[in-house]
């Protein structure tokens, strides 16, 4: 984006450096203010209609453009509209011969920021001028503080991060280190200690990994870009990437997916996220020899993903808590279990970023069912 | 070649450096660090070595991609291999993977922290074999 006015330099720069384009397509009213405007320091173009005045816009990228309303061809109103797409900071004077009121209004309904009726004296040309270029000054600032203030926060979640992970990563390399054999023999209880250490240093990482998801989705980050996402192929994905834990747990993973599911505008990467904590919370949460089964249906406008488990179950008195932060059932059963508590409430966040919604269903010693409903795409 | 092969760690966490150091001791690669990106330069320049492990977030946010990039814009220095090692997967909407940022971020090889000593050292070996 250009910067017309770098503060400390203040109104002569911004004189000195401002760009006008003038687009009318008679050639007395061109030159006109075309000699006012140069010899008041401005850097100033003119063109003859609408066509010629929108390359000129995407030529020379000006901070305001002067432009007849009524021309052959593409008028006023047209070239307005055309022009947000290329920078909708530009500033528009709209310059009416006819000076009717209502076209004047029209015109800064669709953005212009001021009107200038025929036939009008070098000063009334310049005060408005010198008003939209002040205009473009201040939103282009604050785009830019927009921008800075944006960027400050995402640094700071990457920082924050960054420092908390660093020392736990460091002493976890240790512990790879010697248990690799890599700083002389470790055996025996030792190596045992050496081990639980280490597991409950990858707890407390993927804590921080959690948290941080956590607060991306709360300033919108983690969602990422929106396309249509084929559902079947996210699952399927999801439950290749969790096999070796069900296998470690002893756990079978079983899919049902209908073959003519539809796809759901999404973003593929977070309803990935969204479907491994629910399948490996299914997982942790089952016992030996247990399965977890994910199936698919659709149901009118919606596609519906149930996650099912024939796990311990969660009691009625703990099922309303289980998408609150850090909440964990601690009961006999989920003593060995170690986790975050932020893995379900980071799915339902995420699920009902892309409108759609998360519901339970359990049954202490039998197991538990996670329906979710995510609207089709158009 | 690849047994005596130099490698340059380049991470601003000694203790980081200290363990992984461990690791290419027991395959006597010459090891040298270097601390920040003034001093990563010029022990490049100076030891010239075959491979690169490199820290992403040290002093500045971006001192890993800063040196990746004058690397491989750098007519003699590009042909270095760089291994990016680094404990943050990904910076908000910028993944550090050299399959889909390699327009930004050109390292030949990435890894997150901690790593599996195995595993570093299978990657290195590749890399050195070009």
């Amino acid at each position: 984006m250009r910067d017309i006015c770098k503060t400390s330099e203040g109104r002569h720069k911004m004189t000195g450096e401002a760009t006008i384009l003038v687009i009318d397509d008679e050639e007395a009213m061109r030159d006109s203010c075309y000699q006012v405007l140069s010899k008041d320091g401005y850097r100033t173009e003119t063109a003859e209609d609408g066509d010629s005045g929108l390359q000129k816009i995407r030529d020379i990228k000006p901070d305001l453009v002067l432009v007849d309303l009524k021309m052959p061809g593409m008028g006023g109103m047209e070239l307005l509209e055309k022009t947000r797409d290329i920078d909708p900071n530009i500033v528009f004077v709209v310059i009416t011969g006819y000076a009717t009121i209502e076209s004047a209004v029209d015109a800064m309904k669709r953005n212009a920021y001021d009107f200038l009726p025929k036939p009008f004296t070098p000063d009334q040309l310049r005060i408005v001028t010198r008003r939209g270029l002040e205009r473009r000054k201040l939103t282009l600032e604050s785009a830019r503080l927009r921008q800075e203030k944006e960027k400050m926060r995402e640094n700071f979640v990457t920082l924050v991060s960054h420092q908390l992970r660093s020392p736990l990563v460091s002493v976890q390399q240790y512990f790879e280190v010697m248990l690799g054999g890599f700083a002389g023999e470790v055996a025996g209880k030792q190596k045992e200690m050496i081990e639980e250490a280490s597991k409950r240093i990858d707890a407390l990482l993927n804590l921080v990994n959690d948290w941080l998801n956590m607060s991306r989705i709360e300033t919108g980050k983690l969602i990422g870009k929106f396309e249509p996402v084929d559902l079947a192929s996210v699952l399927s994905e999801t439950m290749e990437l969790l096999k070796p834990l069900a296998e470690d747990r002893k756990v079978a993973l079983e899919m049902d997916l209908r073959d003519s599911l539809a796809v759901v505008e999404g973003n593929g990467e977070s309803l990935k996220q969204a479907f491994t904590n629910l399948v490996s919370n299914g997982i942790n949460y089952n016992i030996e020899g247990g399965t977890v089964t994910v199936s698919t249906k659709e149901e009118g406008g919606h596609l519906v993903a149930e996650v099912s488990d024939t796990g311990i179950g969660i009691s009625q008195e703990n099922l309303p808590f289980i998408f609150d932060e850090f909440f964990r059932v601690k009961t006999e059963e989920t003593r060995g279990v170690t986790g975050s508590g932020l893995g379900l409430p980071i799915a339902k966040r995420i699920i009902e970023a892309h409108n759609g919604s998360i519901k339970v269903a359990s049954e202490p010693g039998k197991g538990t069912t996670f329906s979710i409903l995510l609207p089709k795409a158009e | 070649m690849s047994n005596k092969a130099r490698i340059l760690i380049v991470d601003d966490d000694i203790d980081y450096v200290k363990s992984i150091r461990a690791i290419l001791d027991s395959q006597e690669y010459t090891v040298d660090s270097a601390h920040n990106r003034e001093s990563a330069m010029e022990k490049i320049k100076e030891v010239k070595p075959d491979l690169i492990l490199l820290d992403i977030m040290m002093d500045r946010l971006d001192d890993g991609f800063t040196i990746c990039y004058r690397l491989k814009h750098d007519s003699e220095l590009k042909k270095i291999p760089i291994l990016a090692i680094s404990a943050i997967m990904e910076k908000t909407g910028f993944k550090f993977s050299p399959t889909t940022d390699g327009e930004y971020f050109e390292a030949d090889d990435y890894v997150e922290k901690p790593v599996k000593p195995s595993d570093l050292l299978e990657r290195i070996e590749k890399l050195l074999k070009g």
